[in-house]
């Protein structure tokens, strides 16, 4: 702005000092017109006056009026030109003064002739005390050697120059000035030089803003730069990790996809609408149906018909909720195959979403064989259970033949007491009566004992029925009674009235409370005469829907050495025990879904207990 | 003790199941015999007349205290009543046992009821003539019991096998004096020749 206007006003004066010359010049020329006209003037009349009278002089005079017409009007012209001269001055000397720029003029010697207060402010001193002083000693001491350069140029080849020079200057130490020099002649004809200075402080200062802008800028760009390259090198790095695990993830889905489809176990995923999205190869071996027939078709196809229809209403109305509660657990289950034929399973299922959609997978393993050899087992348990049932039979026969001898004697008495009655005078066919029906009771209790204890020793499929176990309890302490008789051993029954029902094979639970009674037998048996034998027999209800049955002795307990290995197959305290008795009787339990345990304190007793789960109408067994 | 009273012998019949001690009751009865049922044998020890001739039908099992106690019992009590055991189921060291504890038989139930009438009368008879052996013997010893000290010293010198003359010598009397002992002695003892009464010192244990 500031170098801008000061542009403007040097061009103004260079503007004047055109002017001024060229009036000069006119002037100049006219007056040697002036001259010249005067000259001639003078030259005729010597000669005229000299040769001509009156009429010379006449002409003369007119001439010479006439010149000084010309004269005057030479004069009013000058007079106009020099005021507009002053006028111009004036106008010079007030831009002079107020220029923002600074002017000064310099002799060859580089003294200061003269200068203008913005000059003067410039270098920082009052007006008058520069003048004779040489300009030299406000330069800036780096800028000395390029500002007599400079100078040295301006005298010499009498031109214009320019240059950015530093000026001291006491209140803001430096100041950045632009110097345009001129060398012209002066009136005495000796070089002088002008100078316009202007102060480009803020220029300069916003110059070296700038470049310091740029430098930080440029610093930028390089931290920016590095920045960038090492970002770039952690991309490529990122970007060679990336590839490295898109390796790794193929080579991981390979394995994966390898085990999807070498898997055992079928794998099967639907949507929520239960439509089959994908399945693995065992899914074809395990229903019979190839690839192409399932995906695409409702899970449903691989459920069974007669659930079939339920099942749709299911998936409809509970599917994803059904299947969300599955998660986590196995469950049996029951599907067909192409051919209809059922296949159990053992069913998981887990649940995962991609884009927000939620599909479940389902993972079904063929149990056929297991299934077939858990009946197998349950087989074997059953002809174990037999044997063993035997075994317990065999020991328990004196016992039992002694129960059975008991009515068959009272038979025997009875009957021969009504042939001696027959046979007397005066038979008493009342009395024979009566005793014939006692007869008939106790053929019939014998024949009672004798089925129960066939009952127990046929060999029979497992056949599971609601039962009361407090009866079941009674018909099996009436196969013991003769034993504990034998054994002089008083048993007590606590059992607990109104238990719900069970539902279990009635031999078989049998079998287990006459393996434990008898178990407390011989414990009992090992007692001193006269101690009191006691076995009781308790049930009661828990919380947790199971009956427990307790069966306690007071007999010299289990010896601690010995607890761990009595339940286990083969192991036996009685020199004639085949071991299996304890075993089988929990693994009966077991297989009825309750637990057979003991507790056992020397010289106290042992106590068998077993729990059995109760029967509730909804168990679909 | 006296002698046996005049009455009909009696069968006690111990068991604990009613209907064996029913049947039999009738049996029995028709056949003339009276009959007395214990459920126990507590109940018999403490119910049992002792001057009562007559046998035991006892049964082998029984809660409490079983046959064969009953039976060591009886014979710590001196109670010599014969005893027919009838068990449900007979054991060959039960049976053993109560042989050798006298036992007249070991009847396993159920029974030929014949053969039960006929031993309980072959034992009502071992018990009627123990009881009459043993009043025979109770009065051979108080018959022994009114000889003098010198009296029963020469009877046992007699009756070990001693001449009048080795018994003189030995109580340090004459033979006559022996003589006259012999003849006081036979006369108490009721003897009617040495060999009675022998006998007689055997009941007395004396030999």
């Amino acid at each position: 702005m500031n170098n801008q206007h000061a542009k403007q006003f040097e061009f103004e004066l260079e503007n004047i000092f055109s002017k001024c010359e060229q009036a000069q010049f006119l002037l100049n020329q006219q007056h040697q017109n002036i001259r010249k006209q005067t000259e001639s003037l003078v030259n005729k009349t010597g000669n005229g006056i000299a040769l001509s009278t009156a009429e010379g002089i006449q002409n003369m005079i007119f001439e010479l009026q006439t010149y000084k017409k010309e004269l005057q009007l030479q004069n009013d012209e000058l007079i106009r030109a020099r005021k507009e001269l002053t006028a111009s001055l004036n106008r010079f000397a007030k831009l002079y003064n107020f220029s923002p720029v600074g002017f000064i003029t310099l002799n060859k010697e580089g003294l200061i002739q003269e200068m203008n207060p913005a000059a003067a402010q410039l270098l920082d001193c009052s007006l008058d005390k520069f003048i004779c002083t040489k300009l030299e000693d406000y330069i800036h001491p780096s800028d000395l050697e390029d500002y007599r350069f400079f100078f040295h140029h301006l005298v010499s080849k009498q031109s214009d120059a320019l240059m950015d020079i530093r000026l001291k200057n006491r209140t803001s130490g430096c100041i950045y000035a632009e110097c345009r020099g001129k060398s012209s002649f002066n009136g005495q004809n000796e070089i002088e030089i002008c100078l316009s200075i202007n102060n480009i402080t803020d220029r300069k200062l916003a110059e070296h803003a700038i470049a310091e802008l740029n430098e930080k800028l440029e610093e930028k760009v390089l931290q920016q730069t590095s920045d960038l390259s090492e970002s770039n090198l952690n991309l490529q790095r990122k970007i060679a990790e990336l590839n490295d695990s898109k390796h790794q993830l193929m080579e991981r889905e390979a394995k994966l996809n390898s085990i999807f489809n070498a898997s055992i176990e079928g794998i099967i995923t639907v949507d929520m609408s239960g439509i089959i999205v994908s399945i693995n190869t065992a899914v074809e071996s395990i229903f019979g149906y190839s690839e192409k027939e399932l995906i695409g078709h409702s899970i449903s196809k691989l459920i069974p018909l007669k659930k079939k229809k339920q099942h749709a209403e299911y998936l409809r109305k509970y599917f994803p909720t059904h299947l969300s509660d599955l998660i986590g657990v196995v469950k049996e289950v029951e599907w067909q195959r192409k051919d209809h034929s059922l296949v159990p399973l053992d069913l998981s299922i887990a649940e995962f979403s991609i884009d927000g959609i939620s599909y479940f997978t389902g993972i079904v393993r063929d149990v056929t064989l297991r299934k077939r050899q858990e009946q197998k087992d349950k087989e074997h348990l059953e002809e174990l259970a037999h044997v063993t049932r035997l075994g317990l039979m065999g020991e328990m026969a004196s016992g039992i033949a002694h129960e059975v001898n008991q009515p068959l004697t009272a038979i025997a008495g009875y009957t021969d007491a009504c042939l001696r009655f027959i046979q007397s005078e005066n038979p008493d066919l009342q009395k024979i009566g009566q005793i014939l029906k006692k007869t008939n009771e106790q053929a019939l209790k014998a024949g009672q004992i004798i089925h129960r204890m066939r009952e127990f020793i046929k060999g029979r499929k497992l056949h599971r029925t609601t039962a009361d176990i407090n009866a079941l309890i009674h018909d099996a302490a009436s196969l013991c009674a003769g034993d504990l008789k034998q054994n002089n051993i008083h048993l007590k029954l606590e059992l607990e009235e109104g238990l719900p029902p069970i539902y279990v094979d009635y031999v078989q639970i049998e079998q287990v409370i006459l393996n434990l009674v008898k178990n407390s037998m011989d414990a009992l048996t090992v007692l001193p005469v006269n101690t009191k034998r006691q076995l009781i027999i308790r049930t009661h209800l828990n919380d947790s829907n199971t009956i427990t049955t307790l069966i306690k002795d007071n007999g010299p307990g289990i010896e601690p050495s010995e607890q761990e290995k009595i339940l286990t197959p083969f192991y036996s305290t009685k020199p004639s025990g085949m071991g299996m008795g304890l075993s089988i009787s929990r693994s009966i339990i077991e297989s009825h879904d309750g637990i057979l345990h003991f507790n056992s304190k020397q010289r106290k007793g042992t106590s068998f207990y077993f729990t059995l789960p109760t029967w509730s109408k909804s168990d679909d067994r | 003790m006296t002698a046996s009273k005049p009455l009909t012998p009696l069968v006690y019949l111990v068991d604990d199941e009613y209907a064996v001690r029913d049947s039999l009751t009738l049996l029995l009865e028709s056949s003339g015999q009276p009959v007395k049922c214990f459920e126990s044998a507590e109940d018999f020890l403490a119910n049992y007349d002792a001057s009562q001739a007559g046998c035991l039908l006892l049964d082998v099992r029984m809660p409490g205290m079983s046959g064969l106690e009953l039976q060591e019992e009886m014979l710590r009590r001196h109670i010599t009543l014969p005893i027919i055991f009838i068990s449900g189921h007979a054991e060959i060291p039960d049976s053993a046992k109560a042989f050798r504890a006298g036992a007249v038989d070991f009847l396993e139930k159920p029974f030929n009821n014949e053969t039960l009438l006929q031993r309980i009368e072959e034992a009502i008879n071992k018990d009627l003539a123990s009881r009459e052996q043993y009043s025979e013997k109770q009065q051979i010893l108080e018959r022994f019991n009114h000889l003098t000290m010198r009296e029963k010293e020469v009877l046992t010198l007699i009756v070990t096998s001693h001449s009048n003359k080795e018994a003189a010598k030995i109580l340090d009397i004459s033979n006559r004096t022996i003589d006259v002992h012999r003849a006081h002695i036979m006369e108490k003892m009721q003897a009617d020749s040495l060999a009675e009464l022998m006998v007689m010192a055997m009941q007395c244990e004396l030999i």
